[in-house]
């Protein structure tokens, strides 16, 4: 009751939408090749397409490129094989973190190029992000209630601690505001050992997009980002999955 | 919500005239026990039992055919077997029957078999304008027109609508509900819901006047997202409490994701209750102990409860009751404390909330004090005992005139003050006496126990959140 009974700030309220009647290329390109998922590029182009914030990146397809990519974006950086199967990278031995220069670029490259068990899209060349807390959020469709979107404190240890909380789509701004407050550590939202409080608008933002995702995209059946880390205070998703409907 | 609800609607709860087909003298029918309930229900509606080879039913003259009766019908109640309920809906639909209450079972959960012959029975009052109950279903029960197609004993009337989705144990909780004298104004057991369906009586009793609070027994629902959507803004001017039976197996939905993993049906049913705001009770019987109270009393504007009773068990059973579903009991200020001290035997305990008057034998001193404390601006409901109940053994007329007038003290505090009383009577309320008559007419909730009590201010303290969530911007 005490989470209702919170008053919210009135900045909250001013009208969040993303109206996405287009059919994006990416899900209708993906479903004609009959792909079971979106890999993590295309996941997050997916995502930022309804503002949701993710780690800037490049899709590489040489060395050269990976390189010069990795320059762009600065040192250190993450190299991850990118491909609609590489649903678990970390398993399939695809993931390259805190490269520092262009020789652990280089190398790292080659190595996850040489030794990938399945057939590459190329290699994504990511920025590190040096967070201070990971949550996750997702969307899933309930056979009952449609679309719903999840909140909980993310990372790897996300099933076990089991501290996530649903809403059916569409999301009011409300509603995102209370799946913040209703959450068993919410307290790690706020400010933290010296760390920001987490940037509820962009959070709010991302809940609600997750939701019109669910309600305007009919192809997209599960969406997993995992983890959603806060740096600075601001939420960007690191890694992203989106299941399609079969 | 559509006027046309209300119209279909209305002529089944208020139908004028109603054909009872498969009416019957056999006392082990359904057409027996059915028709009888009628009759002692005490409705007004011209009754009309149709029955193929009997000329009296139950002292009521039958007709072979609904299209032999010399007279309008508006409601058709149907408890023949379920391969002859298609061919004389055909003919209700010919005499222009406006609502059907098919009890008949052997329908969609029988199997495949009976899922066609329901679908054919839908095409059919769908194609006749006419809206039906069931099948499968219990009956209903209508407390304005005293209509009763379901209960062998008559509940009391009162501003509770009940719709359920299971048959015998819906009208079981029912009539527990009733035992504990509790208020019934709309039963409906749903059945298959093969035409109205949750969602449908849902529109219909957020605009009902004679409904204050609504409960749903749910044990699944095949249009959630409209039940959801219509829940949230029923909720607005009307409580929604609801049990939920059955947790479907989170493995049955093919998760590829973690979220998909995380997420069990109950799980979501959950959310959407506190996203629409529909209160969820975990005993089957909690909806009504909370719907009695949020069909009459006021809503209060916070979670705070101050408790003043007699005696020490009774206060720390209710303060833990309290706390244990999250509502708060503020500590009476230092100048209310030395006031109420001075008001009580000097035996009792320093009052901070709870009070325990102990064994107090003077009437007023719970009435008083309990007004003290709802004067309180950090007070948003009382729990108080009632002043004496069992009154039925006291054989003076002052001291009987005692306990009256402190009844009366302790009726008045919500409409002067605004704010909820629920009463623990403990012994004397059921069979009722001068006392639980006098906080029945005043609409004063009455509970025996002191976890009923705090159930019933957790009632009324979620849903006085849920109405204060809808007026922000």
């Amino acid at each position: 009751m005490s989470l209702l009974d919170t008053p919210l700030p009135l900045c909250y309220f001013s009208v969040i939408s993303v109206q996405m009647e287009v059919k994006l290329e990416i899900l209708e390109s993906a479903v004609r090749r009959g792909q079971k998922a979106l890999s993590e590029f295309d996941s997050k182009q997916l995502l930022a397409k309804y503002g949701i914030p993710v780690t800037r990146e490049t899709l590489a397809t040489s060395k050269e490129d990976a390189i010069s990519a990795a320059a762009k974006l600065g040192f250190p950086v993450a190299l991850k094989g990118c491909s609609a199967e590489a649903t678990h990278k970390t398993e399939m031995n695809l993931v390259r973190l805190n490269l520092t220069s262009a020789d652990e670029v280089g190398k790292a490259y080659s190595e996850i190029t040489e030794r990938s068990p399945i057939a590459l899209d190329g290699i994504l060349v990511q920025e590190m992000i040096k967070g201070d807390r990971e949550l996750v959020i997702g969307l899933i469709r309930d056979p009952q209630f449609g679309p719903c979107v999840m909140l909980g404190l993310g990372g790897i240890f996300t099933e076990v601690i089991k501290d996530v909380t649903f809403r059916v789509a569409p999301l009011e701004v409300r509603d995102a505001l209370e799946m913040m407050q209703e959450l068993k550590g919410a307290a790690m939202l706020g400010a933290f050992r010296g760390k920001e409080a987490v940037d509820k608008d962009v959070l709010c933002r991302a809940l609600i997009a997750m939701g019109n995702i669910g309600m305007e995209q009919d192809e997209v059946a599960e969406i997993d980002v995992n983890p959603l880390i806060i740096a600075a205070g601001k939420p960007v998703a690191v890694d992203a999955l989106v299941i399609l409907k079969q | 919500m559509t006027n046309k609800i209300k119209n279909e609607l209305d002529a089944i709860f208020s139908a004028k005239s109603i054909a009872f087909i498969g009416a019957s003298n056999d006392k082990g029918k359904w057409g027996y026990r059915t028709l009888l309930r009628y009759l002692r229900g005490g409705s007004l509606a011209r009754a009309y039992p149709v029955n193929q080879k009997g000329e009296t039913v139950q002292g009521l003259k039958a007709y072979p055919s609904i299209l032999d009766i010399p007279d309008e019908v508006d409601l058709a109640v149907v408890t023949i077997p379920g391969p002859l309920v298609a061919g004389v809906m055909e003919d209700c639909v010919k005499k222009g029957v406006k609502g059907a209450v098919v009890i008949s079972a052997g329908f969609a959960e029988t199997g495949e078999e009976g899922r066609t012959m329901q679908d054919n029975l839908l095409r059919i009052v769908q194609g006749g304008n006419i809206r039906m109950i069931g099948p499968n279903c219990m009956g209903i029960w209508s407390a304005p027109a005293r209509l009763n197609l379901c209960f062998d004993s008559i509940p009391n009337g009162g501003n509770i609508s009940f719709i359920s989705q299971s048959g015998t144990f819906g009208g079981y909780l029912a009539e527990m509900a009733a035992v504990k004298g509790y208020g019934l104004s709309r039963f409906v057991s749903a059945g298959n819901q093969a035409d109205l369906n949750a969602a449908d009586y849902l529109e219909y009793l957020a605009e009902d006047p004679e409904t204050k609070a609504i409960i749903f027994y749910l044990e699944g629902l095949d249009d959630g997202r409209r039940f959801f959507d219509t829940a949230r803004e029923v909720v607005k001017h009307k409580p929604i409490t609801v049990y939920k039976a059955g947790r479907t197996n989170a493995g049955e939905r093919a998760a590829k994701s973690h979220t998909g993993s995380l997420s069990g049906a109950d799980t979501i049913f959950d959310a959407m209750c506190r996203q629409s705001g529909i209160i969820r009770a975990y005993e089957s019987i909690h909806p009504f102990d909370i719907s009695e109270a949020l069909s009459m009393a006021p809503i209060p504007a916070g979670k705070r409860v101050a408790i003043v009773a007699g005696g020490g068990g009774y206060c720390v059973t209710t303060a833990d009751a309290c706390a244990s579903l999250g509502l708060d009991l503020p500590l009476i200020d230092p100048e209310t404390q030395k006031k109420l001290k001075a008001q009580l035997l000097p035996h009792a305990p320093w009052p901070v909330n709870p009070i325990d008057t102990a064994a107090d034998w003077r009437p007023m001193t719970i009435p008083s004090i309990a007004k003290q404390l709802a004067s309180l601006d950090y007070v948003d409901g009382i729990i108080a005992n009632a002043p004496f109940a069992a009154v039925d053994r006291l054989r003076s007329a002052d001291s009987i005139r005692a306990i009256v007038s402190a009844t009366e003290e302790l009726i008045s505090i919500p409409e002067k003050l605004g704010k909820p009383l629920v009463v623990s009577m403990m012994r004397g309320l059921r069979g009722g006496n001068i006392v639980t008559n006098m906080f029945r007419s005043a609409g004063i909730p009455a509970y025996e126990t002191p976890e009923e009590c705090a159930r019933a201010m957790y009632g009324l303290m979620q849903y006085g959140s849920v109405r204060r969530r809808a007026h922000l911007p």
